[in-house]
């Protein structure tokens, strides 16, 4: 049960200053005054503390601009900025809670919970959390209402707004958000459910994995190809190099035969050349010295040194003709039979012959002493040609003794081959470049395929993963499914009982209350919330009711909705109950009024009328209130407590 | 008459509801009314959550209905 300790309210529009302390935690205290003094007032200064709130309509006092203000008039003479106060001390079984609110003009309101402990208050976090858990803003037009809120329950088109309340305050909106979110979740789940089941995945990347494995091996079995060619080729190309390297050993040699052989040559020339000089020597020069002798003597005969004259045929035809004999050739080789010397001796000898016949010597006026002047030099132009001859022939067989050596280590030279080496090479290096491109792309290929693979039995894990995932969807779409109508049909017989329950609660409340309770059959809401109040002797519900009996039927509701809301011990501040009521009705309801207050605050605010002063004397000490103008100020009012 | 468990217990049970299910709704019913004011991510988080509780032989999928893994989905 919550119950109220004490009520300050400062500076809040009317008042200056109020301050109630309840004497007890139950029980009717009744709050009397004029038109104008502030009744509402007190109710909004309520709401507007807890909820920061003032729904209640106030009287505005003609000539009085101090109700557009919550500053207080008075107050804000004497400081225009000063502080606006209320203070609600509300106890919950054993704990007391302080709930106040202030405010300064051009500032926010400022709201604070404090809980008592020992002699201290203890500020607590999230005020608004407290005041929902005590007296729930949701649900404060069933504790603190007016007279007029009461009646005007049943005016035409009240069925929407009274089963919206009851809705409320019986959760049956939790149920209604909870279907709905278990349908956005449900709808979200099937959706999963057809993306996943739609899907073929798996049989695709087995296939592409499979696909992928079959390219591998081929690519794998190429590459093993092409290393075995390019380790093949790199042996054969460092065995042709090795035959290159020796290739060029044998290269040098074979240069050096040629330049043997050329030179060979030359020397053959040459010897050719001595040959051909000495046989010229000879045949022109050497019968002088032959015929050394011979000259000198005829030398002698001529006695003169001016007579000149070819060599005379008869010595030329004597000297070849010795020659012939001795078979001995000009340039002193022995002749044979075959060699073409002998014959051009002859050829020589038969030219000869004719001039051998004429008168020898004296005509021929030879130069005999020039011949035998000649006889030294020619004796050393041979000498200087047999040792040239001597040095050529000694350098052929020197020379022939090297082309020996060289053909011999020649012999084993792989000369042909050796000169395809080298394009065999480049072959070699142009399959090797092509091989190892190959095998670059092939390797570069097997990479792609290995990261596919890998991709792809991640992709086969996911769907299997996901295959399981289904079945899971599947558990949760049933759990789902369930709920949803479970919630529904919970929904549906918490809000039959719901109706049921403040259809009972009504009519008792109502009978409770009622003076003439006798005359009604049943009180039930309809399923649209309808009031349908069964009056004996009638067989159709009546739809039409007194000030007075809609006044009861609101109160009564009133405290069926607060049962139901599950706040029915909070206290209740009902304004004006006997408003617009005639005599006698008013009278019934302020008999009925105690009744709503056995376990309770219920603090009724009322005009000063002559009948809630009366029933006003019936009350306890400290139950009575009045609210008066302060003789101070005609702007303030002030609440004194009136002693029965 | 608020709602409270009893009630929702009481009609679930002559209703025959699972008690899987009864579970659920009943947190569902404690949760809504401790959270009037939730946007769709939370809700969507917490009754996931609630159901990975209720049925660990699907924790797998924990988050189902995270509103995170809804998104990358």
């Amino acid at each position: 049960m919550i119950s109220f300790r004490r009520i300050l309210i400062q500076n809040f529009k009317r008042y200056r200053r109020v301050e109630i302390r309840p004497e007890e935690d139950r029980g009717l205290f009744v709050f009397i005054g004029k038109n104008y003094l502030g009744k509402s007032t007190f109710l909004n200064a309520l709401c507007w503390c807890l909820y920061d709130d003032q729904p209640f309509r106030e009287s505005i006092e003609k000539n009085i601009s101090h109700e557009h203000s919550l500053l207080n008039e008075d107050a804000k003479r004497e400081n225009q900025f000063d502080e606006v106060r209320v203070e609600l001390e509300i106890q919950d079984e054993e704990k007391i809670y302080l709930f106040v609110r202030t405010w300064r003009p051009s500032q926010q309101s400022h709201f604070q919970v404090m809980l008592k402990r020992g002699k201290d208050w203890a500020p607590l976090l999230n005020p608004t959390v407290i005041v929902d858990s005590l007296l729930p803003r949701d649900l404060r037009e069933y504790f603190i209402f007016a007279g007029e809120d009461a009646e005007s329950m049943f005016s035409p088109g009240y069925e929407k707004k009274l089963k919206s309340g009851v809705w409320k305050v019986s959760n049956i909106e939790v149920l209604d958000r909870l279907i709905d979110h278990i349908d956005i979740i449900y709808t979200e789940v099937q959706r999963q459910l057809a993306r996943k089941s739609a899907g073929d995945s798996t049989q695709q990347a087995v296939e592409k994995k499979t696909e992928l494995e079959k390219e591998k091996a081929e690519k794998s079995s190429r590459l093993g190809n092409i290393r075995e060619e390019i380790s093949k080729f790199t042996e054969t190309r460092g065995e042709y190099m090795e035959k290159i390297k020796q290739s060029a050993a044998y290269s040098e040699k074979i240069k050096r035969r040629e330049i043997l052989e050329r030179r060979r040559g030359e020397i053959d020339k040459n010897l050719e050349k001595f040959h051909q000089d000495t046989n010229n020597l000879i045949t022109e020069k050497a019968p002088f010295l032959y015929l050394e002798p011979i000259l000198k003597a005829i030398r002698d005969r001529l006695k003169t040194d001016e007579e000149a004259g070819s060599i005379p045929p008869s010595i030329r035809t004597e000297f070849i003709g010795e020659l012939l004999k001795g078979k001995k050739c000009i340039c002193g080789r022995a002749l044979g039979h075959d060699d073409g010397s002998e014959d051009a001796l002859r050829k020589l000898l038969e030219r000869i012959e004719p001039a051998d016949r004429r008168a020898p010597l004296l005509e021929d006026r030879y130069p005999i002493q020039e011949f035998l002047r000649q006889i030294p030099e020619i004796d050393s132009n041979l000498q200087e040609l047999q040792s040239s001859r001597a040095t050529l022939l000694h350098e052929e067989e020197n020379l022939e003794r090297e082309l020996k050596n060289i053909s011999e280590e020649l012999a084993g030279a792989p000369e042909a081959e050796i000169s395809g080496l080298e394009d065999g090479i480049r072959r070699i290096e142009n399959t090797l470049d092509n091989d190892r491109r190959d095998e670059a792309l092939i390797v570069h290929r097997l990479h792609q395929i290995e990261e596919e693979v890998q991709e792809i039995d991640a992709q086969i894990r996911k769907d299997a993963t996901e295959q399981g995932a289904l079945g899971a969807l599947k558990k949760r779409l049933e759990v789902l499914e369930a709920a949803k109508d479970s919630a529904s049909f919970v929904r549906e017989r918490i809000t039959d009982r719901v109706r049921r329950v403040l259809s009972k609660s009504t009519e008792d409340y109502f009978r409770e209350l009622f003076w003439e309770q006798e005359e009604y059959e049943s009180i039930e809401f309809t399923a649209d919330y309808k009031l349908n109040v069964k009056k004996r002797g009638f067989s159709e519900p009546s739809t039409e009711f007194s000030s007075g009996e809609k006044k009861v039927l609101g109160i009564a509701a009133l405290r069926a909705i607060a049962d139901l809301s599950g706040f029915s011990g909070v206290p209740i501040f009902f304004d004006a109950p006997l408003t617009k009521l005639g005599p006698e009705i008013e009278e019934n309801i302020l008999k009925m009024l105690p009744r709503l207050a056995p376990n309770k605050q219920v603090f009724i605010f009322n005009l000063d009328v002559e009948k809630i002063i009366d029933f006003s004397k019936t009350l306890g000490k400290g139950r009575v209130y009045e609210l008066r103008k302060d003789v101070k100020s005609k702007n303030s009012t002030i609440i004194i407590p009136i002693h029965a | 008459m608020a709602l409270n468990p009893e009630i929702i217990s009481e009609i679930a049970n002559a209703a025959g509801v699972d008690e899987k299910v009864k579970s659920f709704l009943l947190w569902a019913v404690n949760f809504e009314k401790d959270n009037l004011e939730m946007d769709q991510p939370r809700f969507k988080k917490e009754y996931g959550s609630k159901l990975d509780e209720l049925l660990p032989e699907s924790s797998e999928i924990s988050g189902i209905t995270n509103d995170e893994k809804l998104k990358n989905d």
